[in-house]
This record gives C-alpha cells, structure tokens and sequence, in this order.
C-alpha cells in the first residue's frame, strides 16, 4: 500500500483601517517570504538566520520607502500638470 | 467549529483524475474567497458557494483570483504556493476562505481558518501564504 498525506499551511493576515499598508509593513511580509527559519533549527544556525534577517529587512525598508516617494513624487507631477497644486502639496506631504 | 482548515476530501479524489493543474499561466484559474464566521466550510466542501461570503465595498463576490506558483518537491514531498493577494480599499470582515478551482466547475481544493475574524475598515486585506517548502508551504502532499 502506498498512503500520501496532506498539509495545508497557515496563511497569515494583514488588515489597516483608513490606509493602505505601509512600507514597513510590506518589508515585513517580504522578509517573510524571503529568510524563514526552523524552529527546531539549532541555535548557531537560527541566529545566523536571524541576523541575515535584520540585514534583509534594513535593506527592503530603504529601498520600499524609496519606492513609496518616488510614487508620490510622480503622482503629484502629473497632478501639478492639471493645475492640482494644491492637492500635490498634500500628497507629498504624506 | 463552523470552519475548519483542511484539504479538501473531494480535492484528494480529483487530483487523482487530473482535475487539477497549478502550473504558473498554463494552469487553471484559481481562487480565493473569504467567508464569515457564520460559514460551514471543512473537509467536506466540494465547491464554492457564496452563501456566508463575506459582502463589502472592495470585495466582489467569488473573491481575487490567484497567480499560481508551479508545484514542486523537496524530498519526498511535493507542494505548490500562491502569490500573495490583497483586497484594497475593501471593508470586509472575514473568518476564514475557500481556495478553489474557477476553471473547472469551482471545485473546491482547501480551506484555510484564519483563527479569529480579521477586519480591514476602506483599507488593505492581505492574505499571505506561507513559505513554500516541504513543512510549510500552503499545499503539500508527502
């Protein structure tokens, strides 16, 4: 006889109110996806894992913050170009 | 419990009638839709059903369609994995979701129990699915 057996993993949720998710909270879903560590792993190795981690997350967080201005740099141009000053000003204060 | 995570039964029968293909854009469509903790949803659900669906603004009936990541193994388990997927500007609550086949008759493949209701207010729902590996990853079969 030959048995298989099946595993459904744990999906995780995010929710805000009033906003879209922030930079930081994408970095932490990346970081997620990119270094995951066994719970079961032996010390030396989860902490390597986890340094590795904070380095991964240092650089997402720049790099998404960087994304999220240029978004908003870009938005309000094209807004300024309509004559929506007004409404480009708020947006780049964001 | 009125919805508890699990593969599937009927999902089980059909992969064994090749009723099921994940490959990234040459397989089927499928979907995700969320439900309220008044839903019955297990093992046993074969199809989707909209009864119980969560209803709001930023969510349409049937849920967000899925961009499958092609199976593969890791010793003698094989699994595959969804991007992640998000509801924008969407006032939802939600219990739990239905993962299913929307090429073919909407067949049911599992459910996931997000353990308590999760609430987005005119903001950003997203369901992340977890590490794809042998131990994790949101579909495995060993």
């Amino acid at each position: 006889m030959f048995e298989a057996t099946g595993g459904v993993g744990n999906a995780f949720v995010v929710t805000t109110n009033n906003r879209g998710m922030s930079s930081d909270e994408w970095v932490e879903l990346a970081t997620n996806k990119i270094v995951s560590v066994s719970d079961t792993a032996p010390m030396p190795i989860r902490e390597q894992a986890m340094a590795f981690r904070e380095q991964i997350k240092y650089v997402l967080a720049f790099y998404f913050k960087k994304v999220a201005k240029s978004e908003r740099t870009t938005i309000a141009a094209k807004l300024r170009a309509e004559g929506l000053g007004h409404i480009a000003d708020k947006i780049e204060d964001i | 419990m009125p919805i508890t995570q699990a593969m599937c039964t009927s999902f089980k029968s059909e992969l064994m009638q090749a009723l099921h293909n994940f490959t990234t854009s040459t397989g089927n469509a499928f979907k995700i839709a969320l439900y309220t903790s008044s839903a019955t949803l297990d093992a046993t659900t074969t199809a989707y059903s909209a009864t119980n669906e969560v209803t709001g603004s930023g969510y349409a009936a049937g849920g967000n369609t899925l961009t499958n990541v092609t199976p593969t193994t890791s010793g003698t388990t094989a699994y595959t994995d969804f991007a992640d997927t998000t509801w924008s500007t969407a006032t939802i609550t939600a219990r739990g979701a239905l993962i299913y086949n929307s090429t073919n008759s909407d067949r049911s493949v599992v459910v996931l129990d997000f353990g308590s209701d999760k609430t987005s207010t005119a903001g950003d729902f997203t369901i992340q699915f977890p590490v794809a590996d042998a131990a994790t990853a949101i579909i495995r079969i060993a």
